[in-house]
């Protein structure tokens, strides 16, 4: 006897399968599949899936958009089957189509997610899986263990859950929000492209990181926490925030409300160190505009350094869609988040 | 003031490889003419765009006319609005650009100049943290090449790698490389009597293409094809490099080029260099080029005349209709002689003579003024050995060809029978297509982009080493040759059509020109 799991399944697949049968003029969709993407989002989602309809348009995903309705039955499945179509610039005319599958599970039939998407990916192709704001723990859990690569974000997540995430998958893991820090760690690395200044990576003293205020949530300061974090692991100090010298580096993590900022972004970072001439005083700063980095060097060892730098506007859809694309495992953002776990459980 | 390679940072590690290129200031000489405006600014505001260039970042243009750093900046955000490939231009994105933007004016064989140039490049490095990173593209004609590069180096702005305070100088030299086997070893001499190898990267911006790329991961990142990659396969190989323009204002440049020299020693014999090439030992500059000069080395030199008459078809277009338009013939476009000889159109049955490719014949065509603009490269399979059904239709006896498109629609089909669903056993012959943009997406990068970045990283694997140039040119000399001296005839085909009768007589058996 079929379950109404199964039913709906069976249906879903049939659906699937007709998307791209020719019209009654014998006409078909022109139409690309290069992955297999699983949106996991909880009941807010809309800003995610914008994103998401973005991504899945530049990448030619099959693309499963899921989340966990607690209004629904607790054994019912609910789906939808569409194409979606990009046009070809400047006409109305369909440049190639993929598909989107819309599923929704009763709070039961989330534990079984795995095996249903299972059934409906494409089984050729990579599965990434890319958690949304207020995503399911247990559905994502079960959902990554199959994918080869997820994409999180700290910012939604926590870095504690994202460190754990990451430890336990064994899927390439991206995370958006360290990602956001990578000009802010380009930043600072170049401090110490000067050999004069280089000894001073040994003797770190202070770390200062202000970030844009947001209210209660578990992820409000995720990028500063990663940004304090992959510092901490490229540096080898020890979870207690001691160099390697056993010297304590004072670190703090602030907030600040900031319009015309997203809420949670790092603001400004500053850094001291010593050298054995004196002190050196690192500081990159988002301008008012909040579409440039102040960077400012002062140390005993030249004149005061100041350069302004343009800073990206932020596009999550092409931070997902990079993340994707890239393919390979992000090594640096694993002994960041091992820093950050043992950081934190010390803390 | 010195600074540390970037390796040397444990807090580089990890970061610089999103951002793909080391600091660096790209100088370029000749910045006033046409190919920066419309190929290498628009592809540095790609880069930029697409974040694949560091913060630590300028460009200093260099050339005769007088401009300041302010007019040079109006004049490349004027080209970048016209040919950019994502348009609206990114304000943020350029103002970043346009901030590290420093004009040089001098001529090439003004030392003082090169001076002036040293103290904006020492300046840039304070100002921008580019940390003595350089690149240099010569955009400028071949004989201004050398002068340009014994002033560099003259001002200790080229030094060989491992020596010197710069992290890396290395210069990009625009084609043509030489116009013959000669003048190509002189320059190659003249190069290298100055700089390393390693520093020396010849442009052929055919390289660059997504396609031509993707033909080395197609052969070498797969299983399936190689196998039948070989004489014992594939009964012909077919390279069509078509051009609907005419010459579009390059009349004068032509006349002293043809087609030979404009497009066969360069783009069509690297396309064949890769589909001939054995599989290199690892995927380095080095190794893939090594390949790549033995291929060209098998080619069976076409010497005499009566070889050259045999291989080898030369044309000039009269006036037809391309693409609905009236157009007219080579000799009545703007600044060619009314009795030029000069070729617009080349086929050549050429032989690879190695293990692999014994027997089988490689036809090049290339030609301006054809039916359309397409490049591609199709491999044709042997036809099969005891037929089962009908094939009376010709494809069909030959049923099976692997077809690489390098331009436009980047993609590749394999053709292969297919039963007609219905009763009986009728069969036609139908194609697996596969194309990038809708694969994968979204636009690929321009060849110019893909090629300043990798001469940025140091990456030469897409530029043509010194001897490849040389195998080239010397390939194509003594067929240039005997046409220059008027031992072979010209033959006529009209605009619009796919070259004359003639270049049709090449092909042996059975073998037809495929239609694109």
């Amino acid at each position: 006897m079929n379950t109404p799991v199964s039913d709906a399944l069976g249906r879903i697949e049939r659906e699937l399968r007709a998307l791209w049968q020719p019209d009654e003029t014998g006409n078909t969709k022109p139409h690309a599949t290069t992955l297999n993407l699983v949106a996991l989002h909880g009941q807010d989602g809309c800003a995610f899936l914008e994103t998401l309809e973005d991504v899945a348009a530049r990448l030619g995903a099959r693309t499963f958009v899921v989340n966990v309705d607690g209004r629904l039955e607790p054994w019912a499945l609910e789906g939808d089957v569409s194409a979606v179509c990009r046009l070809e610039p400047g006409s109305l005319r369909e440049a190639v189509c993929a598909e989107r599958v819309t599923l929704r599970f009763g709070s039961m039939v989330g534990k079984r997610a795995a095996s249903i998407l299972d059934s409906l990916v494409e089984s050729s192709l990579p599965t990434v899986v890319f958690a949304g704001p207020g995503a399911p723990a247990s559905v994502l859990d079960a959902l990554a263990g199959a994918a080869g690569a997820l994409v999180i974000d700290s910012a939604e997540l926590g870095v504690t859950r994202a460190a754990e995430l990451a430890q336990r998958q064994s899927a390439q893991v991206h995370d958006l929000a360290f990602i956001r820090t990578r000009r802010w760690r380009e930043m600072l690395a170049r401090v110490f492209d000067e050999p004069a200044l280089a000894p001073a990576l040994g003797r770190v003293r202070g770390l200062r990181v202000l970030h844009a205020e947001r209210t209660e949530h578990r992820g409000a300061s995720a990028e500063a926490e990663l940004l304090v974090a992959w510092l901490g692991a490229r540096l080898g100090w020890t979870p207690g925030l001691s160099d390697a010298a056993g010297q304590a580096v004072e670190v703090s993590i602030e907030s600040q409300a900031r319009s015309g900022v997203i809420p949670g972004c790092m603001l400004s970072v500053a850094l001291t160190a010593e050298l054995p001439a004196g002190r050196l005083s690192a500081r990159v700063e988002r301008d008012a505009d909040g579409e440039h980095l102040s960077w400012t060097v002062e140390s005993p060892h030249a004149p005061t350094q100041v350069r302004r730098f343009a800073t990206p506007r932020r596009d999550d859809a092409e931070l997902v869609e990079r993340a994707i694309r890239s393919f390979q495992a992000d090594q640096l953002l694993r002994e960041t988040l091992a820093f950050a776990r043992s950081w934190k459980a010390h803390a | 003031m010195t600074t540390l390679p970037p390796t040397s940072n444990p807090l580089r590690a990890g970061v610089l490889e999103d951002l793909s290129v080391d600091p660096c200031v790209l100088v370029i000489f000749g910045a006033s003419g046409d190919l920066t405006g419309r190929k290498l600014l628009p592809g540095v505001y790609a880069l930029a765009k697409n974040r694949m260039l560091p913060s630590a970042f300028g460009l200093v243009g260099f050339a005769r006319r007088p401009m300041t750093d302010s007019e040079l900046c109006a004049k490349m955000r004027g080209a970048v609005d016209k040919y950019a490939r994502q348009k609206p231009v990114d304000d943020l994105v350029w103002d970043d650009l346009a901030r590290g933007m420093r004009y040089v004016q001098g001529a090439f064989d003004d030392a003082a100049a090169y001076e002036k140039l040293r103290v904006t490049l020492d300046e840039l490095d304070r100002q921008r943290g580019t940390r003595g990173g350089r690149t240099f593209y010569l955009a400028v004609p071949p004989d201004a090449v050398r002068t340009i590069v014994e002033n560099l180096v003259r001002a200790g702005l080229c030094p060989p790698p491992g020596t010197g305070s710069a992290p890396y100088a290395r210069v990009i030299v625009e084609k043509p490389f030489g116009v013959d086997l000669a003048s190509a070893k002189q320059l190659n001499r003249d190069l290298l009597g100055l700089l390393d190898e390693r520093q020396v990267f010849r442009i052929d911006h055919y390289l660059g293409k997504e396609t031509v790329q993707n033909l080395l991961v197609l052969r070498f990142g797969n299983t399936i094809f190689e196998p039948i990659w070989n004489r014992n396969h594939v009964s012909h190989v077919e390279l069509t490099v078509a051009e609907h323009i005419g010459m579009e204002g390059r009349g004068k440049f032509y006349e002293q080029t043809g087609l030979m020299r404009d497009i066969v020693q360069n783009h069509a014999l690297q396309l064949l260099s890769l589909v001939a090439m054995e599989a290199p030992v690892a995927w380095d500059a080095d190794a893939v080029r090594d390949e790549k000069v033995k291929a060209l080395r098998a080619l069976r030199p076409i010497r005499t005349a009566e070889e050259v008459q045999r291989h080898a078809v030369r044309g000039q277009y009269d006036g037809g209709v391309v693409r609905g338009d009236a157009v007219p013939g080579y000799r009545e476009e703007p600044d060619v002689a009314k009795d030029s000889s000069v070729e617009t159109y080349v086929a050549i049955a050429a032989r690879v003579d190695n293990w692999r490719w014994a027997d089988v014949p490689f036809y090049l065509r290339a030609g301006k003024r054809l039916g359309k603009r397409v490049t591609e490269i199709a491999l044709h399979f042997k036809p099969l050995p005891h037929p089962l059904f009908d094939t009376s239709a010709m494809s069909l006896r030959q049923p099976n060809s692997l077809v690489l498109r390098i331009q436009p629609d980047e993609g590749i089909a394999l053709r292969f029978a297919s039963k007609v669903p219905g009763q009986g056993v009728a069969m036609r012959d139908v194609a697996m297509d596969f194309r990038y943009g809708t694969a994968f997406g979204h636009e690929s990068p321009e060849a110019y982009e893909r090629l300043l970045l990798d001469a940025m990283r140091g990456d030469a694997t897409l530029f043509t080493r010194h001897d490849e140039v040389e195998a080239q040119w010397a390939f194509v000399d003594p067929i240039s040759g005997a046409w220059r001296e008027d031992r072979v005839p010209l033959a006529r085909y009209p605009a619009g059509g796919w070259g004359p009768a003639e270049g049709d007589a090449l092909m042996q058996g059975d073998h037809r020109w495929s239609k694109p």
